[in-house]
Order: structure tokens, then C-alpha cells, then sequence
């Protein structure tokens, strides 16, 4: 079971706090989904790759070579907003395409590109933020920078130690029922009642392990004191907040150059 | 004489008022001393242990009855934290009890709940890792480790804590043997100074460190308490009727006793055996030790059999990686015992894998499977309809929801009639002692009870080769026993079975042939017997000869009286 | 076998752990639910109505934690920490799965507050995947994605199917589920074991 996981290196990217580098992706891609013109969003995505590169010098084509899958299913959303596209809200629609009552207009083309080039951008910038982020550290960031319990932290760290863990398990599940003979019928609704025969086993030895890992936390005075300390240091530095201005500031003058050739639109009425 | 830092009077715990889980444990431990708790699975010995550091009654809800006292504090008035400074807990499994992803990381919780400075936790857990010998694994991800390094692990995150008071949980009992020699030594190496307090019932590596025995029996009540030569010389009959596994060595001595032969102390290990031997000087010990050795090998020599599977040229990797097998051939006879062994990550759970078809396979490796008519299929999907394949974790193949339907599960799918499933089911359930537990869920069963059903539901398809993936790893004496005697009717059946497991006890009694992995090549393919003589090979696969034939070769061969 | 001592306003360590790896599973289960689904989810999602028919079983980590812990908050941690760690074992989602994971949370959350934490039926499960349909409909998804500058039929057409996926695949089959896990036995330390 070959999951997404942090690449262990030293790189800009990875030196920034992760509670920050989560908020500033965040603040994003937020950002990104007011804009409907596929140039502007394209521009995000060409930026998302250039730190890719750049700044956490990451193998990008063999990155984007594990999500080529992926691609069929950008290309289906493509298709889906292009047809789903409301065309009567443009005043004056291009038509490009009639099939029976549906009109293809060229806005809902753009409108096509625009989400499935922004649904390109998340999956960048969230490669970008698990690739360069020590879970560890992310985690302490939170509690530490974010204000989240150490309790909920904690706990998730625990949980999330049983990922490769539970992977494996999946994968033995999954052949033990092959052997036994229930893989055989493939149909939607037999795919669904897997769904639950994997689950309980999954969900049985994970919950028998959470008690016994929370008994040993415990045991070694979790929280017991109210004010623990933590060996590894996660704190906002200056160079933080260097890069935090520096990014904002690259991704202002694109939109503000983008807007002042009238290329930007925002909002999906601005789609007329 | 000194005060003890434990004592317990009179104790009982209870945690639903009614049902008691622990009664009348009288016991006083002292400073420095290695005590040993000993009785059957489900006895309460880990909720003993959860006693002492407080996290019953204060984290998790139970009665307790008469005194446990903390130098001669009550615990049950301390907070957890007081507590935590005193009393450092080593659980069973080394898959959950850590909280972090590192190792470094790890060791420093403890100290980092203790709210110690910066330097200070960085000092203490550089220090204990230092004591386990994994200074230089600090910066890797635990769960890339082995099982017996995990354990260093939970060990050293015990000592950088600095308590005084360690208690053992089962630490080996989950390990392969390679893991259990690197956490027994760490045990035995352990500084005077601290007490130690250890349930286990894998004892042949380190009976003879304790000082003293507490027994339970399998409702939780005290048979005795006292030192460990005394006990075992006065209840050898209560162990074997709990089914506790008594260390071979001293059980070898105390037989010998029954019979009027021997020496007065008792010994515990390799080197005392030796010594005994040699003062007693009586050939009849000599004697007695080749017949219980010989009990405990079994005769490999058997009349050539039509093969059941050949495995030729067999080379195999994951999605182009490195190599997990290489250049294997070997034939497997109708009706042969294999015991399929190796260090942890030899190859093994791959290989039988590959044998029941579960993975495809490129040229020129070739698994030939022969039908009882001496029809040979080659097509992977149609193998893994004709034999068994047991997982090593049993709630894994668990699929419906009762204990009925999960046996008659594999004939339903084979198109049985209803009475021919119902009256096989019914039968099978008689034989495993189910037959009261019919309707209850599979995962609600014993840890030995689930490992007898999923045996059973694969049994129960009488194929004629059956592959099981280390069938008794965690379980206690009786339940191995049990299991092993199971398989054993099965065989003499004349159904071919295939072994993967640590354990060179169940290698030596039960196989008639025993096949070794190493680094991906078969390295040994021989009758059982045969194996003791590659002195080389057992040490460089780091497999365990069991103590009483170790001490055979080493004294009965070379016996000069 | 064990009772964990309640704090009624607070989680111990064991509550958190626990509903931690409820997520952990469910964030696999949904990663595998991506796998066994993937050849056809190109040509469904093709249509816009058929895709949402699969949406439900987003929401069931929240369905299950609560249904175990039964505790105000549960519900919509165990759906959190799921999309916390479906974001870091990578999804084209990206940092709005975790937005998602809020919102779902919250919509379970909320169905079973208003039955104040006492009733765990399968009409109460079925109300919180159909409510957590619509409002994670609104938000973040159709911000994501751009629903609003759907054509109206269609956008009711996906609400419906969504409401009804919300119902079975999340709320039916989450309480089946933890149904399931309950008969095992070892919830025996949670209030939704005792019941038995």
C-alpha cells in the first residue's frame, strides 16, 4: 500500500513553520477558488510547481508520474463543469457546441478549465505542504503555535503512528478474504458490504491497540503535569516570516498584474 | 532486615463490584529485588501491574481490596504523578505503547510529561539509549525497526524516567527469538539498584535472575509466594495443570528428582545444568536426558512420498525492488510436517504467499501443485481453491458474524448442502470445545479460542495442503499445545502442512522437516533431526535450540564416565 | 473487562487515542474506497448527479466516533482527525479535505447534539449524513468546485442523491458498522458496549 508521505531532506519548504505554511496554503487556495478564468488559476499552479521545484527541490516529474491516475479524474471534473455550466448566466453566450438542449457556450468552457486547473492547484499545494512537513513537527506546531490540545495532539500522533501499521493490515484483510472466496463477485453493492467486512476487523485491532497505547501514555505521566515541556523546538523564526512576505507579495503582483489586463475575473458571475 | 517498597496485604481488585479479578496476594517486595509473576493467561496479572503505578483505580475505574502500599504510602492515595516518578511500565507489545513516530522522540516523552528543561531531557534520553545500545537508531522512524529493537526502545523510554520500581509486562512475548535474547539480556543487565518486577512465561532465557516467584491461579488468587527454587520444586504439579510452561532446564532436574537422581540445588540455567552434571557424575542423568531428547525430536525418516508441491527456481520481488527471494527449489512431500523458519524478515510469509498463490510469478520460477491424482495445476488463481492458507493474525480472516457461520462460511461458498454444513460445522465445533459459543462473535472469543477457529474454518475445507503463518505466536502453553496436537490428527491424516514459526520447540516435536530461510535463499532443506548439527547455520539465522537439546549436545555426547 | 473512569466534561487519554484511530482507519478506508472505485469514478463523475451518490461514506468517520464515544465533540473530532490524515496520505482535495472534514464534522455534530447524546438509532444517524449532505454541500463544495454556476436542475438533482447517499453510506452503514465492533466486545469500556 504505497501512501503520500513526508520526503525527508533539508530545504527551504521544509525549514518553514508548518502551522504557518498550512495557514498561508490555506489562505491560498481559498483565494484561488473566488477566481473563475483558467489564466489566473493556471498562474497558481505554475508558481505551486515553481516552489515545488525551487523551494523543496523535489523530483516533480516523478511526483507527478505516481499521480497520473489522477489525471482521468481532473479531466472527468473538467468535463462535468463544462457540461453542468449554467450557460443562461451569460447575457450573450458564444455557443460552440449544441447537444440536443444543451448549449456548450465558450464561458463554460473556460469555466471547465478554470476547476479543473484549480483542482490541480490543490493537489500541488498539498503535495507541497506533506511532502516538506515533518509530521512530528506538525503536530507539535499546532499545539504549540495553533493552540490545539496536547491532549488531541498527541492522541492524533498516536493514531497517525498506526498508518503504515493498518495499511499493512488492510492489505493482509484483503487477501485473507480473496483466499476465503468473498472476493469474487464484483458488483457495486458487493463492493459496498466489503467496505464493512474490512472495516470491523480494521476498526476491532486499531481500537484494541488505542486503549493499550493510551494505558501506556498514561503510564508515562501524560499530562499529569499541566505544563509539559517539549525537546524538540517548533517555534515561529524571523525567516518565517521572510518567506510569509515574500510569498504574498509574489502572489499580489501576479493577481494585481493579471487584474490590470482585465485578465482575473472573480466570482463565477463575472463569467457573462 | 529492610523495609520492602512494595507490600501488598491481603489485596483484591474487583472492577465491576462484583466478579473479583485479583484476591488474597500477600507479598512483600523488596528494594533491588527481581520478582516473577507467573500464572495463566487471564489470571490478572496485568491489571496487578496497572495497580502499581496508580492508572487503577485513578485512571481506569476499579475496587480495590486490603492494602498496596508504596513505601508504605497507600497508592490509592497518591496522584498519578507522584506515582509515574516511582513506577515505569515495559508493555507486552511493541506495536502499542508508543506515542511518536521517532525513537528519539519517544524515549523523551516521559520526561517531557515530567516537564524537565530542554538540556535535561535531551542528557536522560541520549543516556537510556545509550544503555539499550540504540544511540545511533535515535533519529529513525520506530516503525521501521524490528519487534526486539521496539522493545529496547519501550525499555529505554522506562529508563530515561529514572524510576526505581521497573515492571515487565510480558516484554519478550511478542518477540522472535533474536528479539528475545537482545530484550533478556537488556533484563538481566539490568543495574542492582532498581527493582524489577517481571510477568512472563517465556523463561528459558532469564529464570534464573529472580530472586523470588509470586503464583497465581487462573481466578487471580495467590497460590504462593517465595523464592523461585521453592517454588518450583513445590508446585511442579499446579504449573502443568494451569498449563504453565515451566523452563526446561529446571523441569528436566525436577523429573530427575521424582526419581531419586540428581543434585540438591536446583539448576535454572545452561551453565548450572553443566556444572551439576559434571559433580554428579551419575550416567543415569546422561541417560534420562538422551530419552527426553529424543522425545522432543521428532523421526524425520520417512518413505519418500509423491510430491505434494515443487517449487523450482523460484526468484521473487516486489513491484521491481530489491530481491525478497532467490534462486529457491524444493519439493514438499504428501503428508510431510515442514517447519518453515528463519530471522524476521527472511522471506518466509512471502514464500507461502507465493506457494498458495497469492502473488504472480515470472520465468523461469515455476510452483508446481499436485492434485491427490497426481494432477499437476500451475495457474495461481486455481491453487488457492485447493489449499489452506492461515493468517498470523486470526481476526484478519474473520468474516461473519458468528462463530457458527464463520466455520460453514468456506463450505457455503463451496456449494455444500445445507445438512452436509450443518452437520460438519456442528462437528467441528465439538471438537474444538465451540459448541457454547456458537453464536457469539468471532472477535469475542479468547486470544487461544479465535487462533482454534481460524484453523478450524480452514480445516474444515479439508484441503490437502495446509500453510499456517506462525499459528501460535502470543499464545500461552496450553493454548499452543492444543493447537499444535490439532494439526498433528490433521497430518496423520495424511494432509501435507506447511509451518512458519519461531518457536524450535514446536520445530523439534512436531516436524518432520524443517526448511531455513536466510537473507531470501533456502539455506537448510532436511529431516528435523538433522538440524541440531549445524551449529554454524542456527547461530547465523539466529534460530533458538531449545536448552535441554543444547545441553545434550554439549554434555551427552562428549559424556566420559 | 476495564472501565475507563469518566470525566463527564472531559476526554481521557483513552477517549482521544481512541476516536484518533477511528479516524486513522477511516482516513485508510476512504484512501482504499478511492482505489476500489477509481476506474469508475472518471465515467460517473462524468455526470455530476451519479458522483454524489458515492459522497456519503465521507462522513462515516464522524458517524462512528460518535456512535462509540458518545461524548459532546466526538463526532466531530473523529471526522476531523480522518481528514487531517487523509490530507497527509494525499488527495487532490488537498488542504480543503481538512475543510471538509470541519464542516462534515460539524454537521454530525450537530444532529446528534440535538438529541443531546442520547439517542444513537438508525433515524438519528440517517438525519446527520443527510444533514451534513446539504451543508458540506454549500460549503466548502460548491465553493470548490463551483456548483453554483451549475444549471438549477442539476444542482437539486445532486442535492437529492447526496441526501439519500448521506443516509445510507455514511449514517446506515456507520451505525452498522459500529453496531458490528459493539457485538465484538471490546467497546466494553464505552457506554454504546454496555448497552448490550
Amino acid at each position: 500500500m504505497q501512501f503520500f508521505d513526508y520526503v525527508e531532506k533539508d530545504s527551504v519548504l521544509h525549514r518553514i513553520n508548518p502551522s504557518l505554511k498550512l495557514l498561508l496554503i490555506m489562505a491560498l487556495m481559498f483565494t484561488v477558488t473566488f477566481v473563475y478564468d483558467p489564466y489566473t488559476t493556471f498562474g497558481f499552479a505554475l508558481l505551486g510547481m515553481l516552489q515545488l521545484t525551487v523551494l523543496a527541490r523535489l523530483p516533480v516529474l516523478k511526483i507527478f508520474k505516481m499521480m497520473l491516475p489522477l489525471t482521468l479524474m481532473l479531466a472527468a471534473i473538467t468535463i462535468t463543469s463544462i457540461i453542468a455550466f449554467d450557460v443562461s448566466l451569460e447575457q450573450d453566450p458564444v455557443v460552440v457546441l449544441t447537444i440536443g438542449n444543451f448549449l456548450i457556450s465558450w464561458a463554460s468552457i473556460m469555466f471547465g478549465l478554470t476547476i479543473g486547473l484549480r483542482i490541480f492547484c490543490f493537489l500541488i499545494y498539498s503535495i507541497m505542504f506533506v511532502a516538506t512537513t515533518d509530521p512530528t513537527d506538525f503536530i507539535l506546531s499546532l499545539i504549540l503555535q495553533l493552540r490545539l490540545s496536547p491532549k488531541i495532539g498527541f492522541g492524533t500522533l498516536a493514531g497517525y503512528r498506526f498508518v503504515p501499521l493498518l495499511g499493512a493490515e488492510y492489505q493482509n484483510i484483503h487477501q485473507a478474504h480473496m483466499i476465503r472466496g468473498s472476493e469474487q463477485r464484483q458488483g457495486p453493492l458487493q463492493r459496498i458490504k466489503r467496505l464493512k467486512r474490512y472495516s470491523v476487523p480494521l476498526l476491532v485491532g486499531a481500537i484494541r491497540k488505542a486503549q493499550r497505547v493510551a494505558i501506556a501514555m498514561d503510564s508515562k505521566g501524560f499530562l499529569a503535569y499541566r505544563d509539559r515541556t517539549y525537546l524538540r523546538d517548533v517555534r515561529i523564526k524571523r525567516s518565517d516570516i521572510f518567506y510569509l512576505v515574500i510569498i504574498l507579495l509574489t502572489y499580489l503582483l501576479l493577481l494585481a498584474i493579471l487584474t490590470h489586463y482585465g485578465i482575473t475575473l472573480w466570482g463565477y458571475r463575472s463569467l457573462r | 532486615m529492610r523495609d520492602p517498597v512494595i507490600s501488598i496485604r491481603d489485596f483484591s481488585l474487583s472492577y465491576d463490584g462484583k466478579h473479583k479479578v485479583l484476591e488474597g496476594i500477600n507479598a512483600d517486595i523488596l528494594p533491588s529485588e527481581r520478582l516473577l509473576v507467573l500464572g495463566p493467561s487471564g489470571c490478572g496479572k496485568s491489571s496487578l501491574m496497572l495497580c502499581f503505578n496508580g492508572i487503577i483505580p485513578n485512571l481506569i475505574d476499579g475496587r480495590l481490596g486490603g492494602n498496596l502500599l508504596l513505601r508504605g504510602k497507600d497508592i490509592c492515595s497518591m496522584q498519578v504523578n507522584e506515582l509515574t516518578r516511582e513506577v515505569g511500565i515495559v508493555f507486552q507489545d511493541p506495536e502499542s505503547q508508543f506515542s511518536m513516530l521517532k525513537v528519539l522522540d519517544e524515549v523523551a516523552f516521559g520526561l517531557e510529561n515530567l516537564a524537565k528543561p530542554r538540556d535535561e531531557i535531551l542528557a536522560g534520553s541520549t543516556d537510556a539509549l545509550k544503555n539499550v545500545g540504540l544511540i545511533g537508531h535515535a533519529d529513525e522512524l520506530l516503525s521501521r525497526l524490528s519487534g526486539g529493537m521496539k522493545q529496547r526502545v519501550a525499555i529505554a523510554s522506562i529508563l530515561a524516567m529514572d524510576q526505581n520500581i521497573l515492571v515487565f509486562d510480558e516484554p519478550t512475548s511478542n518477540l522472535d527469538p533474536e528479539g528475545t535474547r537482545q530484550v533478556a539480556g537488556i533484563i538481566r543487565g539490568m543495574p542492582r539498584s532498581k527493582t524489577l518486577i517481571v510477568i512472563e512465561h517465556k523463561l528459558d532465557q532469564f529464570i534464573d535472575i529472580f530472586d523470588k516467584i509470586l503464583l497465581l491461579s487462573g481466578k487471580g488468587s495467590m497460590i504462593a509466594y517465595g523464592p523461585t527454587r521453592e517454588i518450583l520444586k513445590k508446585y511442579l504439579k499446579q504449573f502443568k495443570d494451569m498449563g504453565i510452561w515451566i523452563p526446561q532446564i529446571p523441569r528436566f532436574f525436577l523429573r530427575l528428582k521424582e526419581d531419586n537422581i540428581g543434585t540438591d540445588s536446583l539448576p535454572l540455567n545452561l551453565d548450572q545444568a553443566r556444572e551439576s552434571i559434571k559433580r554428579s557424575k551419575e550416567a543415569r542423568i546422561i541417560e534420562a536426558l538422551d530419552s527426553q531428547v529424543q522425545k522432543r525430536i521428532k523421526d524425520g525418516s520417512r518413505p519418500k512420498n509423491a510430491p505434494a508441491v515443487k517449487v523450482k527456481d523460484l526468484s521473487f520481488s516486489f513491484n521491481a525492488g530489491e530481491p525478497v527471494l532467490e534462486d529457491i527449489t524444493f519439493t514438499v512431500g504428501k503428508g510431510d510436517f515442514v517447519g518453515l523458519v528463519g530471522p524476521n524478515g527472511s522471506g518466509k510469509t512471502t514464500l507461502a504467499k507465493l506457494m498458495i498463490g497469492l502473488y504472480g510469478l515470472k520465468p523461469p520460477s515455476e510452483i508446481d501443485f499436485f492434485l491427490p491424482d497426481g494432477k499437476i495445476i500451475r495457474e495461481r488463481d486455481k491453487i488457492s481453491k485447493k489449499c489452506g492458507y492461515v493468517f498470523q493474525n486470526p481476526e484478519h480472516q474473520f468474516i461473519e458474524e458468528n462463530v457458527f457461520d464463520e466455520l460453514a462460511y468456506g463450505l457455503k461458498i463451496a456449494k455444500y448442502g445445507q445438512d452436509a454444513i450443518k452437520s460438519k460445522t456442528w462437528d467441528m465445533l465439538g471438537l474444538l470445545g465451540l459448541k457454547g459459543l456458537s453464536a457469539s462473535s468471532p472477535f469475542n472469543l479468547s486470544q487461544g479460542q479465535k487462533r482454534k477457529l481460524s484453523v478450524a474454518s480452514i480445516l474444515i475445507m479439508d484441503h490437502d495442503l495446509l500453510i499456517l503463518d506462525e499459528p501460535t505466536f502470543g499464545l500461552d502453553f496450553a493454548a499452543t499445545t492444543m493447537l499444535m496436537e490439532l494439526l498433528s490428527d490433521y497430518n496423520r491424516k495424511g494432509k501435507t502442512i506447511i509451518i512458519i514459526t519461531h518457536d524450535m520447540n514446536i520445530i523439534f516435536k512436531y516436524t518432520s522437516r524443517v526448511l531455513v530461510l536466510y537473507k531470501g535463499r533456502l539455506a537448510f532443506d532436511r529431516p528435523t533431526s538433522q538440524l541440531i548439527d549445524h551449529t554454524q547455520l542456527i547461530s547465523k539465522a539466529s534460530l533458538e535450540v531449545p536448552p535441554l537439546i543444547k545441553l545434550f549436545k554439549e554434555v551427552g555426547e562428549h559424556a566420559v564416565f | 473487562m476495564i472501565e475507563h473512569k469518566k470525566k463527564e466534561y472531559g476526554y481521557t487519554t483513552m477517549d482521544v487515542v481512541m476516536i484518533a484511530v477511528i479516524g486513522v482507519v477511516f482516513a485508510i478506508l476512504f484512501w482504499a474506497y478511492n482505489q476500489m472505485f477509481a476506474f469508475i469514478f472518471p465515467f460517473i463523475s462524468a455526470s455530476p448527479i451519479t458522483i454524489q451518490a458515492f459522497v456519503g461514506f465521507w462522513f462515516i468517520a464522524g458517524i462512528v466516533s460518535g456512535c462509540i464515544v458518545q461524548k459532546p465533540g466526538a463526532a466531530f473530532l473523529g471526522e476531523f482527525i480522518a481528514a487531517v490524515i487523509s490530507m497527509l496520505l494525499g488527495s487532490i482535495w488537498g488542504v480543503w479535505v481538512i475543510v471538509s472534514g470541519i464542516m462534515q464534522g460539524l454537521g454530525v455534530e450537530a444532529v446528534f447534539a440535538a438529541y443531546r447524546y442520547k439517542k444513537f438509532t438508525y433515524f438519528t444517524v440517517a438525519l446527520a449524513g443527510i444533514f451534513t449532505a446539504v451543508i458540506s454541500f454549500f460549503f466548502p463544495e460548491a465553493v470548490t468546485e463551483g456548483f453554483l454556476a451549475y444549471r438549477l436542475p442539476i444542482i437539486v438533482g445532486m442535492l437529492v442523491v447526496r441526501m439519500a447517499s448521506g443516509a445510507l453510506l455514511g449514517g446506515a452503514l456507520g451505525k452498522f458498522i459500529t453496531d458490528s465492533v459493539a457485538k465484538t466486545g471490546i467497546l466494553r469500556n464505552f457506554k454504546v458496549g454496555k448497552a448490550r
